[in-house]
């Protein structure tokens, strides 16, 4: 079966209703046994080293044959993500492209609409589509159980980290995937709940830091959020496949993101929040703007290559914790 | 006794309390690591006999240091609630900003009601603090006291990176340009890169801490910007340590 790559969330139904393998280039750079090299070797190929390193990752994870078809998100991602489309066509590597349409007017006939695009693109209907969802329904079901036992701390951040960022491309194989969810739900249903402590918020991309989480619980707190590894999950609710993709909030504006988030502060009791930011990433700039709009206290953070959290974060988030707690 | 220690980037710096009163000490960094810190059947131990603490003295530590090591005969805290604290008892003020300017890092607490109420650090980049002054001192061959009075016709630079600048600033004297109005444009820009980390606080009491407030051009410069009187603390470099011996 062809092994389709992709640079950010899809409606990955889509690909296994055409017998394709999904495939997150993503999760392929971040588990690789030495990320760093990865990204070391796309600067040595000409990316430029100023450039975020998920990008430079996912084009080395191409590079090494990890798949055979590429799908590029042209909307709703980032621009450089764009150029790397360019760079796969360019060098012969077959490209779809998957476009979430800006606008806010119409925007679920065009979403409708690219989809059909797409599934046609990839070898198959929007319906078949649909259909395979019925079976990869109970799962996003289950991840959403997941994501309540993590604000109950039952599930620590870093396992619902985990979970959810693996659920875009269900580690390539969703029955295998659901059976290993269950297992887990299973055994972390018979945890005792975890101690009162301050109960942290992640926002913006994954953090590319592999040690964060266990620092950050090492600290006496808990992340009880993940906002974006969330969404990448589709948490919607709705029985209409278009719309679940259209509450999905990470392609579009950051203020149905603030929406989301905003939410989640109050339903989760959110002491903090650690909005984690990209070195050269677009972005940085809505920090801004979550700063304004956001009534929870808010520590940006950023990070470059991947690695173990760098003195100078962790006398950020020490610092941060610190205030959260006298405040408290 | 009680004794504070500041493991900073650049210098060590060191509060010795006794019922005399409170000594400070100051030491290279580096020169600090390599005799003050020793290690014994794994474990890090800070002697500070030289400066005269006895053994088994009560240690407080802060700074960069305190997280490469573990050290097995002091307590540690960030750098926020030592320079807070050092704040708080220096100027016994319940509301006030405070901008500590350091080696390598920037940071700027807001205190109410006593209280540590938020905080902001400068971004990953060394272009707004002391190792990027000192380096400029070096290239154009003056000391950092002689930077400190530097405030007229501040020549524009414009490198985002503290490595740039460097070669920006032999430019400027390749050019012919003055040291003084490059020393100026220095300060100038020092001060610029740490505006946008106080400009919400414009109108509130501003305090200044950390090695590079005794650079009266950048305090002058800043207080411009932010339109108040930005008060240096007494011994500002010491502001750390001092702020340890008090928890």
């Amino acid at each position: 079966m062809k092994r389709v790559g992709f640079t950010t969330t899809i409606p990955v139904e889509i690909i296994f209703a055409a017998g394709k393998v999904p495939v997150d280039l993503n999760n392929i750079f971040i588990t690789d046994n030495d990320p760093s090299a990865m990204a070391d070797f796309a600067e040595d190929e000409g990316l430029p080293r100023n450039l975020c390193a998920w990008i430079k990752g996912i084009y080395s994870a191409v590079k090494s044959g990890a798949v055979d078809e590429v799908i590029a998100v042209t909307q709703g991602d980032c621009s450089n993500s764009h150029a790397l489309a360019e760079l796969f066509l360019s060098s012969g590597v077959k490209v779809h492209t998957f476009s979430y349409p800006f606008e806010k007017g119409r925007r679920y006939e065009a979403l409708k609409y690219e989809m059909e695009r797409f599934a046609e693109s990839i070898g198959t209907t929007l319906s078949e589509g649909i259909k395979y969802a019925e079976k990869t329904n109970s799962v996003r079901e289950k991840l959403r159980i997941l994501d309540k036992m993590t604000t109950d701390g039952l599930v620590t951040g870093f396992e619902n980290h985990l979970w959810l960022v693996t659920s875009t491309d269900f580690n390539t194989d969703h029955v295998r995937y659901e059976q290993e969810l269950d297992d887990f739900i299973t055994e972390a249903s018979q945890r005792e709940p975890a101690k009162d402590g301050l109960r942290i918020g992640f926002i913006g991309v994954p953090t590319i830091f592999s040690d964060i989480y266990s620092f950050i619980q090492g600290r006496g707190a808990s992340v009880v959020f993940n906002e974006v590894q969330r969404q990448f999950s589709v948490p919607s609710v709705s029985d209409d496949y278009v719309q679940r993709y259209l509450e999905y909030t990470y392609p579009y504006d950051v203020f149905g993101r603030i929406e989301d988030i905003s939410t989640q502060i109050s339903n989760r009791r959110l002491d903090g929040i650690i909005h984690y930011v990209q070195s050269f990433c677009y972005r940085q700039i809505q920090d801004i703007i979550m700063k304004q709009r956001l009534e929870c206290p808010i520590l940006a953070i950023e990070g470059d290559g991947p690695g173990s959290i760098d003195n100078r974060t962790k006398i950020r988030i020490e610092s941060f914790l610190e205030m959260l707690e006298a405040k408290k | 006794m009680k004794i504070g220690i500041d493991l900073g980037s650049r210098f060590v710096k060191i509060a010795v309390k006794t019922n005399d009163g409170v000594e400070f000490f100051r030491e290279d960094t580096v020169f600090f690591y390599k005799n003050m810190v020793k290690r014994e059947n794994g474990e890090v131990i800070i002697d500070l006999s030289s400066y005269g603490a006895e053994a088994g003295a009560d240690i407080v530590a802060t700074g960069y240091g305190r997280n490469m090591m573990s050290f097995a005969n002091a307590n540690v805290i960030s750098e926020i609630k030592a320079h807070y604290k050092g704040a708080l008892i220096a100027t016994k003020e319940e509301e006030f900003i405070l901008v500590d300017i350091g080696g390598q890092d920037s940071k700027v607490v807001y205190v109410r009601d006593g209280y540590i109420e938020d905080f902001v650090m400068n971004d990953k980049c060394a272009a707004s603090t002391g190792r990027f002054l000192e380096n400029a001192c070096r290239i154009m061959d003056i000391e950092l006291s002689d930077l400190s009075t530097m405030t007229k016709d501040p020549v524009k630079l414009s490198a985002t990176c503290a490595i740039f600048s460097e070669s920006e600033i032999v430019g400027k004297i390749a050019e012919g340009i003055s040291i003084e109005k490059i020393g100026a444009g220095i300060n100038e820009s020092i001060s610029r890169r740490l505006f946008p980390l106080i400009r919400k606080y414009r109108n509130k009491k501003i305090f200044a801490a950390g090695g590079v407030a005794s650079n009266s051009a950048i305090i002058h410069f800043l207080s411009k910007m932010s339109d108040s009187d930005i008060q240096v603390l007494s011994n500002p470099q010491f502001n750390g340590c001092f702020g340890c011996i008090h928890y």
